[in-house]
């Protein structure tokens, strides 16, 4: 009834004028509206290129936000954002389906062991769980530009890329990530005190490294690279060897990415290194790959036969454990060159650059990094 | 398009030799080729063993082979390149063997243990102990597959489950060799699937572990898996071998065959049985390694004809000769660094097996 007679009111030509009126006004203060919001948009909104060379636009405080993939959490941990950090994805925060222990490898967690206890986001395909978690920014180290983008548009919450394939190599890019991150965590002076310390660390390992004469041969085996392995997983790019000078017995990846690589024994023989590291992670694999060939080994490789075989903290785990890497060439150049490194101890070291990085307050202790990462650098006890 | 020339202008010929000694000619040939195929595997073994980053005269190689000296340069020789030889030549005659005869027995042109869902069980059951076993995880530090017999047994005990399971299904049934195949079909997709639900269920490591292991590598080999591999061979290819002329029978057909006395269904079943034993012994200790079982018996026909006599000689001598040049290769292209040859056989082995489609559709035709 009343439908009937609300249709009749508007066949009248001044209810229609009036109805025409009243959406004219309405339209105008929305146009009104928004206008003011577009001012307010202007005002607490910044634009800014991420790692990928996308323009994101980003709350200029952000006072939230969730790190997804490998390693975006770590560059978060160094730039001392993590109180930031809302939510952590299940893979690689102890959260797996079933149980493992290899939480611990990437060191960061270490320092920051309030990351495990908070609420779980799954992963970058639990959009729901994203949405609702509702954090200012989103940080990720996927390298596809299509599903940044992608999944910037379905969460309707911007996405900064960063890139976490960089190395030590590559410092200006390296350098100028913890600037970009530091000045939209509002932690640019953690930026400037990160890098100037990382600086100041590799011209010192210039400085010692100009004064070696007689560079060593050696190799870098047990590498971590999508999952683990055992002695013949090396790689051509290692750092600690590259900025010591010493000579690395392995050619870089043949097909070009730089990246670890599944040898063979034979090469391992036909290389002759003096000196051999093996990757924390994979020690004991690498162990048991070094007892399946021990003869041949220990009669035609040097570096066997001398017992010139070490451990180095892990390199890889969930990403790249920098800091980690970055101890690793003191740690070389300590065991190759002892003369040029007299006066470092790589566990005084070790400390002060995990404080570098994490800040003095986590105060991360050597030993038990070294318990809990299952080796430190040392000589292995294989040959007893 | 030369062989059927041939093949016509020969009975046409006035000044022929009788059948009988044509037919000894026809088996001296293909004697011939197998002598030939053997040779041809001893030099290409020798090649192998000179082959490699470490430079080696073939003197040197060949001394070290004869004297069986461990010191020196007969270090690399039998202690680095023999094991991955050896193995070459056992899992590539073990599977050609196995396709042989499954196809045998099957009727079926296209049975292999990787089409027989053989290798998705196997990779199911290893997955399994990787996940659940704890066999590729240590909790105190990394470890790829801690245990490589944990999983080399869990990956044999899944694929003889699914042998067995096909073979139920036939006694129960009695099905056709036809819809053994298919039965086979369908119990390798639901292996598949149960391998992709651990590797849903695994964690990162795991998952690592899994991948790692389903690519074929003859890089796993050692003597004790070369040993065991070589001590399930021998008798099966002496059994197989024993029953060529029942295998000659069923190819002519079921019922023609059970006229020749032939017990179709006990050959069947101990042909099957056998074949699996062995595919499943080397799918469990390298991993997956397709088309072997497909193109060493495919070839071998294409030469020696459909005589069992040659046949399950033919095959696992091509088998090996195959497998031999493609792990080579996969260890020296791109050296340092080496390729699993799994992902090369099956690179390699598509295109030559469409190719031998094609050829012997022309042929035909």
């Amino acid at each position: 009834m009343i439908f009937i007679q609300r249709s009749r009111v508007l066949r009248t030509p001044f209810t229609v004028l009036l109805l025409i009126l009243f959406l004219a006004v309405v339209g105008t203060l929305d146009l009104f509206a928004s206008a003011q919001s577009e001012e307010v948009t202007e005002e607490s909104f910044i634009t800014v290129t991420d790692m990928r060379g996308r323009s994101v636009r980003l709350p200029q405080k952000v006072e939230s936000l969730i790190a997804l993939e490998a390693g975006s959490l770590r560059l978060v941990s160094y730039l001392d954002a993590t109180e930031k950090v809302i939510a952590v994805e299940d893979a690689g925060h102890g959260r797996e389906k079933s149980d493992y222990g290899f939480f611990q490898l990437a060191t960061y967690r270490l320092a920051q062991p309030g990351l495990r206890d908070l609420p779980s986001i799954g992963s970058s395909e639990n959009v729901e769980g994203l949405i609702s978690a509702d954090p200012d920014l989103i940080i990720s180290s996927q390298r596809d530009i299509g599903q940044l983008n992608h999944l910037q548009e379905t969460l309707g919450i911007p996405v900064f890329a960063v890139d976490v394939d960089l190395e030590l190599y590559d410092t200006d890019l390296f350098y100028r990530q913890l600037e970009i991150l530091g000045s939209i965590l509002d932690r640019s002076e953690r930026a400037d005190e990160l890098v100037t310390g990382i600086k100041d660390a590799l011209e010192d390992i210039a400085m010692r490294s100009q004064k070696v004469s007689e560079p060593s041969r050696a190799y870098a085996g047990g590498m971590m690279y999508y999952g683990p392995a055992d002695l013949l997983r090396t790689t051509g790019d290692y750092l600690p060897f590259d900025l010591t000078g010493t000579r690395n017995v392995m050619p870089t990846n043949p097909t070009g990415n730089r990246q670890p690589y599944m040898t063979s024994l034979e090469d391992l023989i036909a290389s002759a290194p003096e000196a051999v590291f093996i990757d924390a992670a994979n020690v004991n694999l690498s162990r048991s790959g070094f007892s399946d060939n021990r003869d041949v080994l220990e009669e035609l490789v040097p570096a066997f036969s001398e017992r010139e075989v070490y451990t180095t903290f892990v390199y890889k785990y969930y990403g790249t454990n920098w800091e980690n890497q970055l101890i690793n060439v003191y740690a070389v150049g300590k065991i190759l060159y002892p003369e040029v490194f007299a006066d470092i101890s790589i566990e005084g070291k070790a400390e002060e650059i995990w404080d570098l990085f994490f800040t003095a307050d986590t105060d991360l202790d050597h030993d038990t990094v070294v318990k809990t990462q299952g080796a430190g650098v040392k000589r292995v006890d294989w040959f007893e | 398009m030369r062989d059927r020339d041939s093949d016509t202008s020969q009975p046409g010929n006035p000044s022929f030799a009788p059948v009988h000694v044509l037919y000894r000619g026809y088996l001296q040939k293909k004697v011939q080729f197998l002598i030939a195929g053997v040779l041809l595997l001893i030099l290409l073994a020798l090649f192998s063993a000179t082959a490699g980053s470490i430079p080696i005269a073939v003197s040197d190689v060949l001394i070290s082979l004869l004297t069986f000296d461990h010191s020196g340069v007969g270090r690399i020789v039998w202690d680095v390149r023999m094991p991955r030889i050896l193995a070459a030549l056992l899992v590539g005659a073990g599977l050609s063997l196995s396709g042989t005869m499954m196809q045998s027995v099957l009727r079926n042109p296209l049975a292999s243990p990787y089409t027989l869902g053989l290798s998705s069980a196997a990779a199911f059951g290893a997955s399994f102990a990787i996940v659940f076993l704890d066999a590729g995880v240590g909790t105190t530090s990394t470890i790829l597959i801690n245990d490589t017999f944990t999983v080399a047994a869990s990956a044999f005990i899944f694929s003889i489950l699914s042998t067995l399971t096909i073979l139920l299904l036939t006694l129960l049934t009695r099905i056709t060799a036809e819809s053994m195949v298919l039965a086979g079909i369908a119990i390798g997709s639901i292996f598949s699937a149960g391998l992709t639900l651990m590797q849903y269920l695994a964690n990162s490591i795991q998952l690592a572990s899994i991948v790692s292991w389903t690519f074929g590598d003859l890089g796993r080999a050692n003597w004790q898996f070369l040993l065991i591999t070589f001590i399930v061979l021998l008798p099966i290819a002496l059994v197989s071998f024993f029953y060529r002329w029942d295998f000659n029978a069923m190819d002519t057909g079921e019922e023609t065959a059970k006229g020749l006395g032939v017990r179709t269904g006990a050959v069947r079943i101990l042909g099957m049985l056998s074949a699996s034993v062995l595919s499943a012994i080397v799918v469990s200790f390298f991993g997956t390694i397709a088309f072997i079982g497909l193109l060493g018996p495919h070839i071998a026909r294409r030469i020696l004809g459909g005589d069992h006599r040659f046949l399950l000689v033919g095959s696992p001598l091509i088998g090996a000769i195959i497998l031999l040049i493609a792990d080579t290769a996969a260890r020296t292209i791109l050296s340092p660094m080496v390729l699993p040859v799994g992902i090369l056989t099956s690179l390699m082995g598509g295109p030559l097996f469409i190719y031998l489609l094609i050829a012997t559709r022309g042929r035909r035709g």
